[in-house]
């Protein structure tokens, strides 16, 4: 998908990304792209062949919960909102990111025997 | 599970519009922002979500479906063979599961059945008019009524007088019982004696179904009724097994034994009545004592047949002869299930090689086997609306015959949930007794070549002695019952039949009153007899 230059998003923490951006308030999927995009500093970048089914399993889980509305320049778009239990889930997958940085960290910090 | 997949099912059409709008916005913002425009594939994106969504085994069903309707309708002599087979068996099934049903889930027509019962003095069916009148004054009962089935009555068209059965009851028969009356009513105390409420076939078949039948005058034994009411079509009586009296009539027959049926007080069952029984007896048989014997105790029994079938003896039979029927019945069944059987394994054969291909291209086995089973499920659900179909057939032949018996034996099999879903039940379970085997042979041996000849060899041969083993014992039993049948007929009556006459005529009890009328009605023709047989 992308190429080496291009970190690509690790199995399993783009759930985490998307739920982070929504945790101040609802978004569309457009502007999730661009949180994510933004506070990566322009690092990461979602496409939406992965982020549209990610938001659409996240709230057949219940995870995010989904309502139309208006965009800022009058558009109708659909805006996803953090449920509670969307807030679970950061707070467990926080856990298991922060697990396993801190393993590879440790891993690169030290020379192998 | 099940409301979420037909949430998801109706959401469907609703979901793809709604991606192709959030898509949609999505291109316009990054276009308005100056961002590289996504060249994303949006069909893919579509079946992403799609998969999420679990449409594709709804989807993947659908295609089993149609391809199994394409592969069946380029074998019809297979399908017409399996269909007959199993239409035949579902029938005969439905049909006899409907006569169970109707013989022994079937309350009489009553209002609320299970608070009635049949009140006998010993071992007798019948009681005294005056003992309607005990039972009445004994305070134990919220009603007494009293019927006699057993009755004949001269219907008089105008042109020719026909025998009609006739019952007899009381008049607190409707009002107690409450029985349903399809037209008009039943009679009251208030009515006079010579009221009719008429059976919807004799109504049918005698009167024409004259629609305004209600008020006028009917001449039975000699004199004018007035028609009160018609029963339902589907009018049980409190006797039972389909027996369906003509007319139902006020006593007509002074001093007329009755089968006492009485409405129980609210909260009180069978047993407590039961138990209260016995002193009742104690004190009728002192007050009179010519009416009573101390060894023939009152005691009551249920109407209602499901309640019968776990107290009563006469009942228990009744079921487990219909137990043996519809056993009999899915052994039927079980053979035309293995017969689509064998016929399925022939076809495996010849579908070796398409399983095979389908295997090599990397389909799962267990989609191989849904859609295997798809097909004889297909089979089966066809087979089980022939059978329907047959039993509906059944239903309506037995309708309109009258059985050749003394009495008037009407049978109203009706079709409603219970059957649609024991044809529904049968149609699942022969899909599965007659596919499921041939399916994982199948599957099986398209892998292992040299092990099919020695295995596809034993399992017909298992299936052929199954085959000959169920009919063996549905052969015996028929031929049991055949037996039976034939013994009955040539049972001797004690008496020399060859040579003797019997003949019955009803005469109106007012005409009538007493032994000697009757004596100068038939001894001139008796005479006769007697003295030409002894020229």
């Amino acid at each position: 998908m992308a190429k080496s230059s291009v970190p690509t998003l690790l199995q399993g923490t783009l759930d985490l990304l998307i739920l982070h951006s929504v945790s101040r308030g609802p978004l569309h999927g457009y502007a999730i792209a661009q949180t994510i995009h933004l506070l990566s500093d322009q690092v990461l970048k979602v496409e939406e062949g992965s982020l549209y089914p990610a938001l659409y399993r996240l709230e057949l889980d219940g995870c995010l919960s989904a309502a139309w509305g208006v965009s800022e320049n009058n558009r109708k778009a659909k805006y996803y909102e953090i449920t509670k239990r969307g807030r679970k889930l950061i707070a467990e997958q926080q856990e298991t990111w922060d697990r396993l940085s801190t393993a590879v960290d440790l891993v690169l910090a030290r020379e192998p025997r | 599970m099940i409301y979420r997949t037909l949430l998801k099912m109706w959401r469907r059409r609703r979901l793809a519009r709604d991606l192709e709008t959030e898509l949609a916005f999505h291109k316009e913002m990054a276009a308005a922002a100056n961002n590289p425009i996504p060249f994303g594939n949006a069909a893919v994106i579509k079946e992403h979500a799609f998969d999420l969504w679990r449409f594709n085994a709804a989807e993947n069903l659908w295609r089993d479906m149609v391809y199994s309707l394409r592969t069946l309708r380029q074998s019809p002599g297979f399908v017409l063979t399996a269909l007959l087979s199993l239409g035949l068996g579902i029938g005969v099934n439905t049909t006899m599961f409907s006569l169970a049903v109707e013989f022994l889930l079937s309350d009489p027509s009553v209002r609320d059945a299970k608070t009635v019962v049949y009140v006998r003095q010993g071992g007798n069916s019948h009681v005294l008019p005056a003992t309607l009148d005990d039972l009445r004054r004994s305070g134990l009962f919220a009603g007494v009524a009293g019927e006699n089935d057993e009755g004949f009555i001269n219907f008089d068209n105008g042109l020719a007088t026909q025998r009609a059965f006739a019952t007899q009851a009381t008049k607190n028969f409707f009002s107690v019982l409450d029985v349903p009356v399809r037209l008009g009513r039943g009679w009251t105390e208030n009515d006079p004696d010579e009221v009719a409420v008429l059976s919807a076939h004799f109504w049918r078949t005698r009167l024409a179904g004259d629609p305004a039948i209600l008020g006028k005058a009917i001449r039975l034994d000699g004199r004018a009724y007035t028609v009160l009411g018609v029963l339902p079509e589907n009018y049980r009586s409190l006797i039972g097994y389909g027996f369906s009296p003509d007319i139902l009539v006020p006593t007509y027959i002074e001093g007329s034994i009755l089968r006492a049926y009485a409405r129980l007080k609210p909260g009180m069952t069978v047993g407590q009545l039961n138990a209260g029984l016995p002193a009742l007896t104690q004190r009728l048989l002192g007050e009179f004592p010519d009416r009573y014997e101390a060894n023939q105790r009152l005691n009551a029994a249920p109407v209602s047949v499901m309640q019968q079938l776990t107290t009563e003896r006469d009942a228990m039979t009744i079921g487990l002869f219909f137990v043996i029927l519809l056993v009999v019945a899915g052994l039927i069944l079980l053979v035309a299930c293995t017969n689509v059987a064998g016929l399925l394994l022939a076809r495996a054969s010849v579908r070796r090689q398409e399983i095979a291909t389908r295997l090599a291209l990397g389909a799962s086995r267990m989609r191989l086997l849904q859609q295997l089973l798809m097909e004889s499920l297909l089979v089966s659900l066809a087979g089980a609306a022939l059978g329907f179909v047959l039993a509906l057939g059944a239903a309506k032949a037995m309708a309109a015959v009258s059985l050749p018996l003394p009495f008037p034996v009407r049978l109203h099999l009706e079709t409603n949930w219970r059957i649609v879903s024991y044809a529904a039940l049968l149609a699942v379970f022969s899909a599965l007794s007659s596919g499921l085997m041939p399916a994982l042979v199948s599957l099986k041996e398209s892998l292992s070549k040299g092990m099919r000849r020695e295995r596809k060899l034993r399992m017909r041969r298992v299936l052929v002695a199954a085959q000959i083993a169920v009919s063996f014992v549905v052969l015996t039993t028929a031929a049991l019952f055949l037996q039976n049948l034939l013994r009955t007929n040539s049972m001797s009556a004690g008496f020399d039949v060859n040579h003797t006459i019997h003949a019955e005529a009803f005469l109106p009890p007012h005409a009538y009153p007493d032994g000697q009328d009757h004596q100068s009605l038939h001894r001139p023709g008796t005479g006769r007899i007697a003295r030409d047989s002894r020229n």
